[in-house]
């Protein structure tokens, strides 16, 4: 498969991720929820690694606002996993889709851009998003076990 | 090191670097009074209400770290910049919000008396408190901005290392390591020692503020509904990541400045050897994992991690005493050493860097943290390496740029009082501290239990004197900048 | 244990002055007749590889030889232990009034708002253990008391206003 068809599929995987546990109505402890999440947002951050050109290396010489995007995704990440809202997002279907689809995306424009700066920061930072969102897991609104 | 800026473009990254480097030296001075006003509190000397003690505290510690970490930053990111071209907005962005950041930690600590201390424990900030609870919000905040600052700093540096040597594989000098002949053969060379330092502090500081941002969102958002609950323990985790490696890097960062100004000092060579790349191999995972010897003392941490915490904390030590220290040594050892005051600051660093390790290493026994976690014995050893190791890398650094630019040095007379005050003066001042960690005084104490208030006195004593050799140095350098102003003009 | 900082507080005395004798000597080398650079490197390498060694074993011995002195095994269930509950909370301690010495005693600590350290100091004021006290976890701290006497108890982690004042006691008989 070429890297385009790899980034689609990828990315119709995210959709679909997002989507149907939303409207599947699955009840679930938030810590488990923060890792379905986490997921997401892995699969949106894959999505954009093979969206990328591959020939391009970027340049620390200019691309500030692509620099600023992926250093604000992982703060923008953590606020829409916030853990008293899961309650209210497993009642109400679409809002809840939205919100899986702002965490791919979030992944997605963290990789895109950060790869678009200097090759390798993108790749950084998605992999650094996926692990923030799996030690939330451990106690982001999360109580021991 | 050649540099292939035209005037323009060197004049342009100088500003940046000065901005930093005044920026911290700044807030550095007005912490050091706040932290001779604490000493003398501990003293008896002057009284302070516990509240005050302890808001003070905190902003001594979130200052003091800011500071150096400001004026480290400035000073890699001008040696890096001699390196490849950086973009210099960005740069006066991550200052901007460092800035705004810091702007909001002291009107929460000066107006609302926020006390909790710089890397406090949930649920401290929100249970028990003196302050109001919008202090809290400005505190959380005002951190928050100086972590997206350092993160924009930090992702420049990445992309710069990234893209100057070729990739992670480029910029650790795998190939260089482990296929030395055919990389040398091709005519490559490896990254320069401080390109390693901006690795370390661009991975590892990425990492940190990743990790901060986990911890420093999950508490604002307990803020803003306190429904939130947050696992203690987790919390502490993340707390000590964050304080640690960010702590740490200051150090990595500013040492940058020794391996270049060191060679220039001695009138000889130093290049990137493989044993150093090894090195800073092992300072980037030392410097993320060694933190788990905050937690020595929570037994319901997994047991793994304290062994893990233990071997890390050890082995860090390795990389400072094998290469770094040692190749300085290596440098100066019957060189033709030009003693002035910003070799004088770089060598006494490293002396402070290691003796002050040596310290900490005692305290990452686990057996010995027993008897001294969180005694004074802690303070003590954090500030050799601080006070006596990171502040004179930068400051080693500014007057090597202060003495090249104004072709003149401080006479001998200045050198022996600076050096008199700083390792006489400060190290009284360390002394106190030590003796009274190894007595039991706790640390965080407005009021100390004896011998502690004895030892404060002593340590005051020993802070005048510093302070003195500190207005002489800023003399010196207001003096130096004036020549190289008439210089240039 | 009483005599371990101050072991602790000689060694790294020692060690200190060591260093800084050291170092000293080699900056005052650079005041005498300059060597080449490579005579230097030649003879430094050589060098470093002892110090390298000297290193590697001094770290290994030191972890091994620290191991069996953690303090958390035991903690361990031993069957004759006696339990005591500890209660930290700003700013005071829960405490049994007095525990029995020669006996292995477990400390079982926790904390009801924030975290607290709970510290202990022998008759004498050397601190002899401690642990955290934190909320929602409990630490088991083993302990072996052999001097009858009282005992003091401060607060080893940084909880508010009156931290320095957060102090108790019990006997041990
Ligand atoms: C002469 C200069 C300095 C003086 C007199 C001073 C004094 C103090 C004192 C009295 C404390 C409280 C100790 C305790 O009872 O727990 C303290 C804590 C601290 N100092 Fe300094 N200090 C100085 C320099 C520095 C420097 C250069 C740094 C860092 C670059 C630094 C960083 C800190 C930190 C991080 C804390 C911990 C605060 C806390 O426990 O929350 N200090 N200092
Ligand atoms: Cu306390």
């Amino acid at each position: 498969m070429t890297r385009r068809g790899i980034a689609w599929t990828l990315g119709i995987i995210a959709v679909l991720a997002s989507v149907i546990p939303a409207f599947a109505g699955v009840d679930e402890p938030i810590a488990i929820h923060h890792l379905d999440h986490s997921g997401l947002v892995l699969l949106g951050a894959a999505a954009a690694f093979f969206v990328r050109d591959p020939s391009a290396k970027g340049s620390p010489a200019s691309g500030a606002r692509w620099l600023v995007l992926t250093v604000l995704a992982p703060i923008a990440m953590m606020f829409v996993m916030w853990p008293s809202l899961y309650d209210y997002l497993d009642a109400h279907a679409s809002l809840h889709a939205l919100e899986h689809l702002v965490l791919a995306a979030l992944g997605y424009v963290a990789v895109a851009a950060g790869e678009r700066y200097v090759r390798g920061v993108g790749a950084t930072m998605g992999v650094l998003m996926f692990v923030m969102a799996v030690l939330s897991a451990a106690g982001y609104g999360v109580m021991k076990p | 090191m050649t540099t292939t800026l035209d005037p323009r473009e060197l004049s342009a990254a100088r500003r940046v670097m000065w901005t930093y480097l005044i920026t911290g030296f700044a807030i550095f001075a007005l912490m050091i009074l706040i932290g001779f006003s604490m000493r003398m509190e501990q003293a008896g000397w002057i009284a302070y209400a516990p509240q005050t003690f302890y808001s003070l505290m905190t902003l001594h510690g979130i200052g003091m770290i800011t500071a150096v970490a400001v004026a480290s930053m400035g000073e890699l990111w001008y040696l890096m910049r001699l390196e490849t071209v950086l973009d210099e907005r960005l740069a006066y962005w991550a200052w901007g919000f460092i800035v705004a950041g810091a702007i909001a930690v002291v009107i929460s600590v000066l107006a609302g008396q926020f006390g909790a201390a710089w890397t406090f424990l949930y649920p401290l900030p929100f249970v028990g408190t003196w302050w109001p609870s919008w202090a809290t919000g400005f505190y959380l905040i005002g951190v928050a901005l100086v972590t997206i600052g350092w993160m924009m700093w930090c992702t420049q540096m990445l992309g710069c290392v990234l893209s100057r040597y070729g990739g992670f594989r480029g910029a650790l000098g795998w190939d260089y390591v482990f296929h030395r002949r055919a990389f040398e053969q091709s005519g490559r060379t490896p990254p320069p020692p401080q390109a390693y330092a901006a690795l370390v502090a661009a991975v590892d500081g990425v990492l940190t503020g990743t990790i901060g941002m986990i911890i420093g969102v999950a508490l604002i958002v307990h803020w803003i509904s306190p429904s939130v609950v947050i696992d203690p323990l987790w919390a502490k985790n993340l707390t000590y990541f964050f304080g640690h490696a960010f702590a740490n890097l200051t150090i990595y960062m500013a040492v940058a400045g020794v391996y270049v100004g060191m060679p220039r000092y001695a009138d000889r060579e130093y290049h990137t050897s493989v044993a150093l790349a090894v090195a800073w191999w092992g300072t980037l995972v030392f410097v993320a994992i060694a933190y788990f010897h905050h937690l020595y003392m929570d037994f319901v941490q997994i047991r793994a991690l304290q062994y893990i915490g233990e071997a890390a904390s050890y082995l860090s030590s390795i990389p400072t005493a094998l290469v770094t220290v040692y190749g300085s040594l290596m440098l100066v050892y019957r060189s033709r050493m030009r003693w002035s005051l910003g070799s004088l600051f770089m060598f006494g660093g490293l002396v402070g860097w290691i003796v002050g390790g040596f310290g900490a290493v005692l305290d990452a026994t686990i057996p010995i943290n027993s008897d001294l976690h969180n005694t004074l014995w802690v303070p003590a050893h954090f500030h050799t390496y601080l006070l006596e190791g990171v502040v004179l890398f930068v400051l080693g650094w500014t007057f090597m740029m202060l003495e090249e630019r104004s072709g003149s040095i401080s006479s001998a007379a200045v050198r022996w009082l600076v050096g008199l005050g700083f390792f006489g003066g400060g190290g009284l001042f360390l002394l106190g501290f030590y003796i009274a960690g190894a007595e039991g005084v706790p640390r965080r104490y407005a009021v100390q239990p004896a011998p502690g208030p004895e030892l404060s006195g002593l340590a005051s004593v020993g802070v005048i004197i510093l302070l003195i050799a500190l207005v002489i140095v800023l003399v010196e350098a207001i003096r130096l900048a004036a020549i190289a102003r008439r210089r240039t003009a | 244990m009483a005599e371990t900082t101050t072991i602790v507080l000689v060694v790294f005395l020692i060690g200190a002055g060591c260093i800084i004798a050291f170092m000293t000597a080699v900056a005052l080398s650079s005041l005498g007749k300059p060597l080449p650079q490579a005579e230097v490197s030649r003879m430094g390498y050589a060098a470093r590889k002892w110090w390298a060694r000297i290193l590697g074993v001094a770290v290994i011995i030191a972890f091994a030889v620290s191991v069996p002195w953690f303090p958390y095994s035991g903690a361990k269930v031993l069957g004759s232990e006696q339990h005591f509950k500890v209660v930290a909370q700003q700013f005071s301690f829960t405490l049994p009034p007095s525990v029995p010495s020669k006996t292995p005693i477990v400390f079982d600590v926790t904390a009801t708002d924030v975290n607290h350290g709970f510290g202990i100091y022998d008759p004498a004021g050397k601190l002899v253990a401690q642990v955290q006290a934190m909320p929602d976890y409990v630490n088991h701290l083993r302990v072996d008391f052999t001097t009858p006497g009282k005992y003091v108890v401060r607060c080893l982690e940084y909880c508010g206003v009156a931290h320095a004042q957060m102090q108790s006691s019990f006997e041990v008989q």
